[in-house]
């Protein structure tokens, strides 16, 4: 299992059938409905079941992201140490992007 | 089986329905000197000078992928910012419906649509279903076409 490759693709394919479900989901759910007010959309988005799949949700997208962006640097950049360097600002960057999106949510009420 | 060229012997032998399949995507996404080898090492035969449906919708999904990926702080920003203040929220409401706003929104929508189209294309195949040669083709036609049918959908929504 270890370094065949085998867990990013498995995580890729799991999280993609998440993020295809869940996102579709939102558009479909707020497809065709008016622009709701300030107070609507966070209440909206504070109801736990719509938070916390929004916690998953960036946590899938999280890992999508990741084996998506390195499998991209892998083809495209040939020179280790720069894909090396070029990774460690991806994982830099995406833990980034994760803490920004937890603050988010536990102040809208995760 | 694999096809040696150039050796005094060419054998375009059997090759699976699988390598059929993501022969598009080996050839869109290797660089091109690597693409023009690619028939030789697995055994098909020689790359059409134009793009195979299967390889376009396999470019279309990884450009769409990087977009996506690329826009993914801005839809961040947006959402905190929606839900920060009364103010903020007006600010994301009054851009999506400026006509900017809807034409970044239509071209996120399309490139969701571009890259779930291909990625179920891959799940269906992983699960071993459309893999044969007739199959692949339509598939890959069809997902080619979805995100155009999404659009439109969309904008016959919103007039």
């Amino acid at each position: 299992m270890m370094g065949s490759g085998i867990t990013p693709w498995l995580l890729q394919r799991l999280s993609s059938v998440y993020l295809g479900l869940y996102g579709s989901c939102i558009a479909i759910c707020w497809m065709g409905r008016p622009a709701p007010d300030h107070a609507a959309w966070t209440a909206w988005v504070g109801q736990p079941w719509v938070s916390l799949g929004m916690g998953l949700f960036v946590l899938a997208l999280l890992l999508h992201l990741w084996v998506g962006l390195r499998s991209l640097l892998m083809d495209w950049v040939t020179r280790t140490a720069v894909r090396a360097a070029l990774n460690g600002l991806l994982l830099i960057g995406l833990t980034g992007v994760g803490l920004w999106a937890l603050r988010t949510l536990w102040r809208a009420g995760l | 089986m694999v096809a040696v060229r150039g050796h005094g012997k060419v054998y375009n032998g059997p090759c699976s329905e699988y390598q059929n399949l993501f022969m598009g995507r080996y050839t869109s996404v290797m660089p091109a000197r690597e693409r023009n080898k690619a028939h030789l090492l697995i055994g098909h035969r020689p790359p059409r000078p134009w793009l195979s449906a299967a390889s376009l919708l396999s470019s279309t999904q990884r450009w769409a992928g990087l977009f996506l990926a690329l826009s993914t702080p801005y839809f961040l920003y947006s959402f905190d910012l929606s839900l920060r203040s009364e103010a903020g929220f007006t600010q994301v409401l009054q851009w999506v419906q400026s006509l900017w706003g809807r034409l970044w929104t239509l071209a996120c929508v399309w490139a969701f649509a571009a890259h779930l189209a291909a990625g179920l294309r891959l799940l269906l195949g992983d699960l071993g279903l459309g893999l044969d040669r007739e199959m692949a083709r339509r598939s890959a036609w069809a997902a080619n076409l979805f995100p155009w049918f999404v659009v439109l959908a969309l904008l016959i929504g919103w007039r």
